[in-house]
């Protein structure tokens, strides 16, 4: 009788295991699909707000290039909409580091002249997020690829 | 005996915690919670998709298995194309519940938008419409 039980106990604890072990593999691999933190290169649409207000304050398109064996992400971007000069170039060069452990990207835009815009870019699914500065003036960007 | 309880207790623990996990992975996946109640800022583009038209703010307050409904407000106005201001959200979710349609309604007169969501995850995706008029339309969580 007692064998029995611990039979039972033994076969329970066995299949439960291996349930387990079954969802830990398959939420690893879920997780990996899903938080696939670094964003692609490629043509981003994006639009700026400044903290605290509603209304867009810049946007446009900006290339996107990122080199794998220093991390260095480089493009140029082009505002179509500047409003209160967000950019102090309407054209200019994006210059920056990846750091994909952090799921992070922070970069400079502008010309050798201008580049005090800041931005921190993270990838969100769908959509790549962040926040900007720019002198005195700060707010969130959103940008998602122009192809979609 | 003790044993296999107290090993029986910590594999049933963790079965439920790597559930509460694993579901709630699946649920984001599979579409339990592709709409949420929750603000968005939207932008309307031109059929070009080179200029935004309009931006503003949406709100889905309710939803349930099928309808969902809130409101929005255009607050950026680079067209003068759509003589609506702010209004009202009917929607439906498809049985695929990545993709919904929705109408945002004028509150002050007949006219409307027509808007066909292909996606609903975290960015809404998908074309807008008024009357002969029409463009890609982008909303996203507004944090």
């Amino acid at each position: 009788m007692i064998k029995r039980k611990v039979l039972l106990l033994f076969l329970n604890f066995t299949i439960l295991l291996i349930i387990g072990l079954i969802q830990i593999s398959c939420s690893s691999v879920i997780s990996t699909i899903v938080n696939d933190n670094q964003f692609s290169d490629g043509d981003y649409f994006f639009v700026l707000y400044r903290s605290n207000e509603s209304s867009i304050s810049a946007y446009g398109v900006m290339s996107i290039y990122y080199m794998s064996y220093d991390s260095t992400v480089t493009g140029s971007y082009v505002a179509e909409y500047n409003k209160n000069f967000t950019f102090p170039v309407e054209k200019g060069g994006i210059i920056g580091k990846a750091n994909w452990s952090s799921g992070e990207a922070k970069i400079k835009l502008g010309t050798s002249y201008f580049s005090n815009v800041e931005m921190t870019l993270r990838k969100d699914i769908d959509i790549v997020t962040g926040d900007w500065t720019s002198g005195y003036s700060s707010g969130k960007i959103y940008a998602f690829k122009k192809n979609k | 005996m003790k044993i296999s309880k107290i090993l029986l207790v910590i594999c049933v623990t963790f079965m439920f915690i790597t559930m509460s996990g694993c579901s709630s992975m699946f649920a984001h996946i599979f579409g339990k919670d592709h709409l949420n109640d929750k603000k968005y800022r939207f932008l309307l583009f031109d059929n070009n998709k080179e200029n935004i038209l309009y931006g503003g703010y949406l709100e889905i307050h309710s939803i349930d298995d099928k309808k969902f409904s809130g409101e929005f407000k255009i607050i950026d106005v680079f067209s003068e194309s759509i003589p609506i201001g702010s209004g009202i959200i009917d929607g439906i979710q498809y049985d695929d519940r990545d993709k919904a349609q929705m109408i945002m309604k004028s509150k002050s007169s007949e006219e409307k938008i027509n808007v066909e969501l292909d996606k609903t995850w975290n960015l809404l995706d998908g074309k807008w419409s008024y009357k002969n008029i029409s463009g890609k339309f982008i909303a996203f969580e507004n944090n």
